[in-house]
């Protein structure tokens, strides 16, 4: 595969996580081993009360939780309106509206109202469980790459509903305690969290020939799926370190050439193992700096891959890479991938990957713009 | 400057209710459910193998998947395993399996949800249940194009820019279309529906 000469920029993103509005009080956050977790609350369902979640406070009473990430996140998607297609990165989608009289599908009806709210035309939802958010970038990048689309507006959002956080306990995912410690040796499950996030993607010739600032750039993107188990991922990683040479080589990059990994980290037993396995087989003795966002702002299931996204380009500024969050004992399989203290990001090449139920990976390269 | 990539269909297979048709062998199965469907194609000489012990695990749109993509494979003379694609279109998307899960919730008190039903909950997990029974290891992911069908071909095409085939679903109320699908010479014509790319005589398409 050879590496695309004009690498999709971003040009616009925004977040809005447990620690409100905007990219920085979530990585203000990561920077100081903060979490967002608490009590659920908002259901009024004393089975789930013992249970945490990054709660965003604005949601919690708010009846139209999608409408409100919608709406708060439009700003950073509008001034593209004109020219953009809208990649939905979408787990169940609207699940409030289970029960409209329209009977429509729940995904079908997010994406039809986010093209409302964000003013265009034309739009696809991508949904591929917890890997959703870095598959829509994924795909989004094909269709730039193919010159289909001259910009991509990327929307991804998930809040702790009931339907949600009730079927995670189903299966035994969630953590008791109010502390999710991802790649932890004592590491007892995920605790989930509400987020939104957007990116605005261009062909970076697009970009500068409109004077637009670049924050950072997807020069390679990879998908696999396990083709192994519906709610467990293939223990020895080797399709997550397939899509993972994927990434590099459609970057023209090495393992050598990465300063840092932002995995999924969910904090449960089987994902958490089957990443660093993956890396492993990929990076084999050389440690790369492994880091999980989700010990802070929580699962956010669809945007994970933008919150992951989010911490990328603020880790490719700033030149830091954040401690990991609750991190005890770190997982022995990891050796020196892992620290509890803040390190210095040596290499501005950021792997960042997601992997969902059904064995779905999909992982994006990232960069500095220069 | 814009790439075009062509695809042409290698196999197909359509399922409805209890009818399971190939397009490029004419093959036609009936039974009175999808159980004994599957009776009947893993019944067919020469069919390769594949991993169906988990058929009963999900519900009958899952189960339709597997038969359709079964034999949409074995229509298509391809091999199970390897670097194939696999996306799934429609606008229905999961809605009865969410509605199934969260009623049998309420049914039980709020207390306990029932983990099958929640895994079905997804509109990605037909298209994954497909990949493990043949083992494919592409790209998986469901898409919603709000009925442009044009855009799921078009999809399909950049697919094909990067894995050696696709197995591509469409559903449309109670039909489910599984198209195996390789690289071509000619772009796939925009508006043609499912149901005609099916019928259409092999070699036009």
């Amino acid at each position: 595969m050879t590496p695309s000469r004009d690498p999709a920029a971003i040009v616009a993103h925004d977040l809005f996580t447990a620690f409100g509005a905007g990219a920085d009080p979530a990585w203000q956050a990561l920077l100081e081993r903060r979490t967002g977790f608490s009590p659920c609350l908002r259901f009024r369902n004393k089975n789930l009360e013992n249970l945490y979640a990054a709660l965003a406070p604005e949601l919690e009473k708010e009846t139209d939780p999608s409408g409100f990430f919608l709406h708060a996140l439009a700003p950073s998607i509008l001034p593209f309106a004109d020219r953009a297609e809208l990649f939905l990165a979408a787990t169940v989608g609207e699940i409030e509206r289970l029960d409209d009289p329209r009977d429509q599908c729940t995904v079908d009806a997010l994406l039809e109202r986010a093209l409302r709210v964000f003013r265009m035309e034309r739009g696809m939802a991508v949904s591929a469980a917890c890997a959703s958010g870095n598959a829509a970038v994924c795909r989004a990048c094909a269709h730039l790459a193919a010159g289909r689309i001259g910009c991509a507006a990327i929307f991804g959002s998930d809040y702790v509903s009931e339907f949600i956080l009730s079927g995670f306990a189903t299966l035994k995912a969630v953590s008791p305690a109010p502390i999710c410690r991802p790649y932890d040796r004592t590491r007892d499950g995920l605790l989930l969290g509400d987020a939104a996030g957007t990116a605005v993607l261009m062909p970076r010739s697009r970009a500068e020939a409109e004077g637009l600032p670049v924050s950072g750039l997807v020069t390679g993107c990879g998908m696999s799926c396990d083709a192994a188990h519906i709610t467990a991922p293939r223990p020895d990683g080797k399709a997550l370190a397939c899509a993972i040479r994927q990434a590099l080589d459609r970057a023209g990059r090495t393992p050598g050439d990465v300063g840092a990994v932002i995995g999924h980290g969910t904090g449960t037993a089987y994902n958490d193992i089957m990443e660093i396995r993956a890396l492993k087989q990929v990076f084999g003795d050389s440690p790369v700096p492994l880091l999980s966002v989700k010990g802070s702002s929580g699962h956010t299931l669809a945007c994970a891959g933008l919150v992951q996204l989010s911490a990328a380009l603020a880790m490719l500024r700033s030149g830091r890479i954040p401690p990991q969050t609750s991190l005890r004992e770190p997982e022995p399989e990891a050796g020196a991938m892992l620290s509890g203290e803040e390190r210095t990001l040596k290499k501005k090449v950021i792997l960042s990957m997601n992997s969902g139920f059904g064995g779905l990976n999909a992982v994006l390269l990232l960069e500095a713009a220069s | 400057m814009k790439i075009t990539y062509g695809w042409q269909v290698a196999g197909a297979a359509k399922i409805c209710g209890p009818l399971l048709t190939s397009r490029r062998k004419k093959l036609v199965l009936q039974s009175g459910d999808l159980p004994g469907l599957l009776s009947a194609l893993l019944a067919l000489p020469g069919l390769p193998r594949t991993a169906t012990e988990d058929f009963r695990r999900g519900d009958s749109v899952v189960r339709q998947h597997l038969l359709a993509a079964i034999l949409a494979v074995f229509d298509a003379d391809a091999s199970p395993e390897g670097n194939t694609a696999l996306i799934g279109h429609s606008r229905s998307g999961c809605l009865q399996q969410n509605r199934a899960y969260f009623t049998d919730y309420f049914q039980y008190g709020r207390q306990y949800g029932k983990g099958h039903l929640f895994v079905g909950t997804l509109p990605s997990t037909p298209v994954c249940e497909a990949s493990i029974a043949l083992g494919f290891h592409g790209a998986a992911y469901y898409l919603d194009t709000l009925d442009r069908i044009g855009v799921f071909w078009r999809e399909i095409e950049l697919l094909l820019a990067d894995h050696p085939s696709v197995l591509a679903f469409h559903r449309e109320k109670e039909t489910l279309f599984a198209f195996f699908l390789t690289p071509g010479q000619t772009a796939a014509p925009e508006d043609i529906s499912p149901a005609s790319l099916f019928d259409v005589q092999e070699g036009l398409v």
